[in-house]
């Protein structure tokens, strides 16, 4: 063998020894990678790309302590040299060309190069295998086994729940067999809510939405149950029979919870809750409820709306009703008024609508009752209140009905008003006729009238009145009590007898309001006979501006208001006509009674229910369970009974007695940690229970009342 | 015969035989010495064997030590000085460094320590049991600062069904801080309060229970994230029994079908008769057997806990009905007149004064309860006779102006009410039905027949703590034998009271903190044992006043401690030694002297 072979052979075993120490690095830098990878992707809820990260930097690092491609052929040498010694120490000579070396070395070369030949080298030895396999082995399965490490800081929390690697949440009492969760949740299409997927399996969705789980399992399962509201069971057929992934899609319009069963196997409970479409929000901002429009003012109703949903609105529109006539004559006319807008299905609008009451052909003294509809997209109608609108009617204010019979609390100046309001619409009517200083001398003088009038009115209420103006008219009667005392030089000996010392001084002081005669009316009375003559005052004002047409409304106004009045004062009570035949005393009470029977009724009450008594006894028995370590046979029964309810309870509201039921459950399969459960459940049970209204409770007396009733029994001996 | 007898005896003997040979000796030299020397001899013989023993006055200034309870604080420790001494294996941990001496027995150690004849309680104070074994010893107490917390509280822990349980007390804040202070059961949070800093406040909480049997609520204060008290409020809610109701009306109204169909509601055994015509009548069983009522006799009225009749009813009952319903109400019957006719004349008949007052016809009736805050709405106008005001008739129910309307008398061991109001069923009409139902059942549960408990119980103290002994006092109806009385399933035996005989008292050792059922005859029922920590504030305060109540009673009394005290003490057996040796010493070298010189 010569030099050229030997220098091959050490140049293999170079590439061997530099593959042996790339896999030694590689195996050790697993053995770091894949515990620290594992953590993290559990602990923190890290992707996979962490598992890649950590391999190669600890590969890097891990090399570069032992840097794999600096070796070379002559630390192949030295190996050799040091590991045989029948080399003498000579292997190194084969590296070297033939030309730089000596004699003696040649020799040697020589002699070198045919014992290496015969030499079997390892390199790879049965320990390094099994050095390797086992940082392999160890690195594997540490990162097998850290997911399944309880992690200590959330999960103890309800509802939330980690994610790991493969997108499912765990912390939800799951079956570990389940790999991948999906659920998707469809809302329906009128809602415009997009689809959206989730992998928690508590769930909150639109009414009617349409829920899809998809499910898969890491092994393949026999039979895989949905129980939804822990009645209604739903087996689950496997995608292509293999058994391992599973989806189910239902359509939801019922709140409620469900559970998974594998193999026999019931996971936790989970929610389904339902948000609950909302019908439109009317709110109408103008007018009022109820607008009386007076004489003179515009026959114009401005309407404003405003209108909400959640979803969208599909409608709106105003249903008005008009009443016309009077007495048995009145005739309803219904009519439906659109908005003149275009519904978009907008979640929120703001309407305005004016309302041409004589478009309606609404005459005065006619009513509108009018509501506005609104339909939201889902179909559900919603309606405001009624709304009223009346225009007063001038033509009856003027009749004389009513005022002819009855009793008639407020003298006759009611003609007046209606005398001035006549003599100011033909004044109106005649002012093209003459000449416009009669016209304002006739206005002036109605305005003096209205005067009159305010003050005979005032007089009621006790005002303070004037007499410049009109003195001489009838001040017959106590009127002149009233008048201002500012007469003190004229004669008051001839007013006031002699020696009437109110009289005299009543001459002397300046009176005002007369407190004596302010008591005639009731306070309501006079607070209209208030309203009444402040619309006279600006009748009078606009009169004596010569503006009679303007006027008008005030004067109408006041006369409604004293028509009101004079109803207001009025009662009415319906004939009769029945004749009661004379009893005769003697008989009364007399007749026989021995073949009529007496009623006996006998009613027993039972309670159906035994809900209450139930949970009332649960509460107790829960309440030792915190204690005890056991409970009796009883409270066991109790248990279960209780468990019914709270399922009809959660199936309700699944958000408020879920818990409980799960608690329930939690604290049947036998837990150590007792408390907590118990006041979940005790929270819901109490909430289950009505508030309670106080029924009569007997007290109760000490058991010896035997004493105390021989003392009493001796007390009222003495007594007698 | 005793040994003191013989050793007199023989040192008597010995004396004769001593004196006798001296006596006759024959050297007569230094008889009366040699004499003298005997009899001392003899006698400091005999008082070696009977040490002679002296009274001293004693001096009860320098004895005394210092008693360190519970709460006594590091101020006070150091005030004490040296001679401290505590039972409280707790407190002598965290006061080990201020040299404060551990005593696992007081009474032990005092007896071993007859000098000691005062002591100085510190901290919160002694028990009363260990008061009253320091009877011989002059107290002194120095209490420290009142402790802070849930100073004092109370409940009514034995409800019936729908009643309000109602916690009261005092909470003291002595710290800067607010303090979240509140009432918790079932999970829930049910009322509660802030205490400001530095402040005292009577706090009233309330609320409804909803569980039939055994519950702990519980009362928590927290200040800032430590809570600072977390006390166990227990109570029992028993199922309501309602009792027997029989309404007798003169004739068919609304008033009473409303009220029967409203009692029926409630599960109550109720007869309602109704005078239809002469002598018939129609009559209603309601949740009870059907029987003959066309007469009230004393059997149907014994088991009646309510009568509800109307005037003209019960004006028209016979005498002997009369007498029957006279007797059972003072037996304990409930009897509910409604006398809404404003007849004056057939009212004095009962002794019922009206007054008339027709100005109020037109006037709406707003009902009052006395003693309670709750608002009716007005029953309509219409009424004008009310009751008048007298000294033997409480008022229930009255108007807002104080016109009498609904009014009770004790009439025996029952109750008599009169109601004058005509109709109250407008209330159910117009949807107001918890007026109604508060209404009446103020009104009837005042009037209603009690019932007797087989047996009532208290314990001594109203926080009985597991570590301390267990008292509980009971009251047995059945007084001809010994009641049978178990606690938590072991018989306990009980001891009747010296002079009521249905007075018994158990005490021991309950073992178990948290509910213990107690059977007395058969019959159960449950009290609550406190744990050592609960309460503590409350107890403490507790112990504190009774401790400065004793204490204070003892020293103000002259006690037999006061008088002057001897004690005896030996006199040193080394001065009779001396003698007996000085005496023999001469007799001997007398003697020897003489053979000498002889």
């Amino acid at each position: 063998m010569d030099r050229q072979e030997g220098r091959n052979k050490i140049e293999n075993l170079r590439l061997k020894w530099q593959m042996l120490v790339f896999a030694d690095r590689f195996c050790i830098s697993l053995l770091f990678a894949l515990p620290l990878s594992a953590a993290f992707m559990h602990f923190f809820g890290l992707g996979n790309w962490v598992l890649l990260l950590f391999v190669v930097l600890s590969f890097i690092s891990c090399s570069l302590f032992k840097p794999f491609w600096k070796i070379s052929t002559h630390d192949v040498a030295r190996f050799l040299n040091i590991s045989h010694p029948e080399l003498e120490e000579s292997s190194g000579l084969l590296l070297q060309e033939t030309s730089q070396l000596n004699t003696l070395q040649l020799f040697q070369q020589q002699k070198v190069a045919e014992t290496l030949s015969g030499i079997k080298v390892q390199i790879l030895s049965g320990n390094t295998i099994i050095r390797l396999s086992a940082y392999l082995l160890t690195g594997v399965l540490l990162f097998i086994s850290i997911p399944y490490l309880k992690s200590g800081n959330v999960s103890g929390l309800p509802g939330t729940a980690e994610q790991n690697s493969h997108g499912i949440a765990r912390g939800q009492g799951l079956p570990p067999q389940l790999n991948r969760i999906q659920v998707q949740i469809i809302p329906p299409a009128y809602t415009g809510v997009s689809s959206r997927k989730q992998n928690q399996l508590s769930i909150k969705a639109e009414n009617g939405a349409i829920l899809r789980w998809e499910m898969q399992t890491s092994i393949p399962v026999k039979h895989f149950k949905f129980i939804f509201n822990d009645k209604e069971k739903i087996n689950l057929q496997s995608e292509n029979g293999e058994g391992k992934s599973w989806t189910l899609s239902r359509k939801m319009v019922k709140p409620g919870f469900y559970q998974i069963e594998m193999d026999g196997k019931k996971s936790d409970l989970y929610q389904v809750e339902l948000i609950a479409d909302r019908p439109v929000v009317i709110q109408i901002t103008q007018p009022k409820p109820h607008t009386t429009i007076d004489f003179g003012e515009a026959k114009k109703v401005n309407m404003k709306v405003s209108l909400d949903d959640d979803y969208g609105i599909q409608n709106a529109y105003i249903s008005a009703t008009l009443a016309s006539g009077k007495g048995e004559g009145v005739s309803f006319t219904e009519k439906k008024l659109v908005f003149n807008t275009s519904f978009n299905a907008q979640k929120s609008m703001k309407l305005q609508k004016e309302l041409d009451l004589n478009a309606l052909g609404m005459k005065p003294g006619d009513e509108l009752y009018f509501f506005v509809a609104a339909t939201d997209n889902y179909g559900q109608a919603s309606r405001s209140d009624v709304y009223f609108v009346s225009i007063a009617d001038t033509t009856e204010l003027m009749s004389l009905a009513g005022m002819t019979s009855g009793v008639n609390l407020v003298p006759e100046y009611f003609r007046s008003q209606r005398q001035i309001i006549m003599d100011t619409e033909k004044l109106l009517s005649e002012q093209s006729k003459i000449t416009v200083q009669q016209f304002k001398t006739r206005s002036n003088d109605l305005g003096t009238d209205q005067k009159l009038l305010r003050m005979r009115y005032g007089k009621f209420l006790g005002e303070e009145s004037e007499t410049e103006i009109g003195g001489g008219h009838d001040h017959d009667e106590e009127g002149h009590d009233h008048e201002e005392g500012h007469s003190h030089g004229k004669e008051p000996e001839k007013t006031a007898a002699f020696g009437d010392v109110q009289a005299i001084m009543d001459s002397y002081a300046h009176k005002h309001d007369i407190a004596e005669d302010a008591t005639f009316f009731e306070p309501e009375v006079k607070s209209r006979l208030k309203a009444v003559l402040t619309e006279m005052w600006s009748s009078e004002l606009k009169l004596r501006t010569y503006q009679p047409q303007e006027a008008l409304p005030f004067a109408y106004k006041a006369l409604r208001l004293l028509k009101d009045l004079q109803q207001k004062s009025r009662a009415f009570v319906a004939k009769t006509t029945v004749k009661v035949s004379q009893l005769k005393e003697e008989k009364r009470f007399s007749g026989e009674l021995d073949k009529i029977g007496q009623p006996v009724m006998e009613q027993k009450k039972v309670k159906a229910d035994q809900r209450d008594e139930v949970l009332k006894k649960g509460l107790s028995y829960l309440e030792t369970y915190k204690t005890a370590s056991k409970i009796d046979a009883g409270a066991t029964a109790n248990f279960w009974e209780m468990e019914k309810y709270l399922v009809v309870s959660a199936v309700d509201h699944p958000d408020t007695y879920l818990p409980a039921l799960r608690a329930i459950r939690e604290l049947r399969s036998g837990t150590s940690v007792k408390q907590p459960l118990i006041d979940r459940i005790q929270k819901a049970v109490r909430k289950m229970l009505e508030q309670e209204v106080t029924v009569p409770q007997a007290g109760s007396d000490l058991p010896s009342s035997d004493l105390y009733q021989q003392y009493f029994n001796q007390l009222k001996k003495d007594l007698r | 015969m005793e040994f003191k007898y013989i050793a007199l005896i023989a040192c008597v003997v010995l004396g004769i035989v001593l004196l006798f040979f001296e006596y006759r000796r024959k050297n007569r030299s230094y008889l009366y010495a040699r004499l003298a020397a005997t009899v001392l001899l003899v006698i400091c013989l005999a008082l070696l064997i009977f040490p002679v023993q002296y009274e001293v006055k004693e001096v009860s200034n320098g004895h005394s030590i210092n008693l360190l309870t519970t709460g006594t604080s590091k101020d006070q420790v150091l005030a004490t000085g040296v001679s401290s001494f505590t039972t409280d294996p707790g407190l002598y941990q965290t006061l080990k460094k201020s040299r404060v001496k551990y005593i696992t027995d007081l009474i032990y150690y005092l007896s071993d320590h007859p000098e000691i004849r005062h002591i100085n309680v510190y901290g919160y104070g002694l028990s009363l049991e260990e008061i009253r074994q320091l009877n011989k010893y002059t107290l002194s107490f120095h209490p420290p600062k009142a402790p802070s917390g849930i100073v004092s509280a109370s409940w009514n822990n034995k409800l019936k069904s729908t009643e309000f349980l109602q916690v009261q007390g005092t909470f003291s804040n002595q710290a800067n801080k607010t303090v979240k202070f509140y009432l918790e059961g079932f999970g829930t949070r049910l009322d509660s309060l802030t205490v400001p800093g530095g402040k005292n406040i009577n706090f009233s909480f309330r609320d409804q229970p909803k569980q039939t049997g055994l519950a702990v609520y519980r009362l928590v204060a927290i200040a800032g994230n430590d809570t600072i008290a977390k006390e166990p409020v227990p109570f029992e809610v028993k199922p309501d029994a309602p009792g027997a109701i029989l309404m007798l009306s003169s004739a068919p109204d609304f008033e009473f079908k409303f009220l029967k169909d409203w009692l029926f509601d409630h599960q109550y055994p109720l007869m309602l008769r109704n005078r239809i015509s002469k002598d018939k009548f129609s009559t209603d069983f309601l949740n009870t057997p059907v029987v003959k009522l066309e007469r009230l006799n004393t059997a149907q009225l014994q088991k009646t806990a309510l009568l509800i009749i109307d005037e003209d009813e019960f004006t028209a009952l016979g005498a002997g009905e009369r007498e029957a319903v006279d007797r059972a109400s003072s037996r304990g019957m409930g009897l509910l007149i409604r006398a809404s006719s404003g007849d004056q004349k057939k009212l004095q008949e009962f002794s019922l004064h009206t007054e008339n007052i027709p100005s109020l016809k037109d006037q709406e009736i707003v009902p009052e309860l006395k003693n309670d805050t709750y608002r009716f709405s007005a029953l309509p106008a219409g009424q004008t006779s009310f009751i008048k005001p007298a000294s033997d008739y409480k008022m229930l129910v009255q108007t807002k102006a104080g016109k009498g309307l609904v009014s009770s008398r004790i009439n025996g061991s029952g109750t008599l009410l009169y109601s004058v109001i005509p109709t109250t069923y407008n209330w159910v009409l117009d949807g107001k039905k918890s007026d109604y139902t508060v209404f009446w059942s103020s009104i009837i549960a005042a009037g209603i027949r009690k019932t007797t408990e087989s047996f009532s119980y208290e314990t001594q103290t109203s926080f009985p703590v597991i570590s301390e002994k267990l008292t509980l006092n009971l009251e047995v109806a059945d007084t001809k034998k010994m009641p049978q009385v178990s606690i938590n399933q072991k018989s306990w035996s009980p001891s009747q009271h010296p002079q009521f005989d249905s007075s018994w008292q158990v005490s021991g050792w309950s073992g178990q903190s948290g509910w213990n059922t107690i059977a007395v005859n058969g019959n159960q029922s449950a009290f609550y044992v406190y744990d050592n920590t609960d309460w503590n504030s409350a107890r403490y305060i507790k112990r504190l006043n009774f401790n400065n109540k004793l204490i204070n009673n003892q020293n103000g009394s002259p006690s037999a401690s006061k008088a002057p005290d001897f004690a005896k003490e030996d006199l040193s057996l080394w001065w009779f030694y001396a003698g007996f040796l000085l005496s023999a010493g001469f007799l001997w070298y007398e003697s020897k002297n003489q053979e000498q010189n002889g």
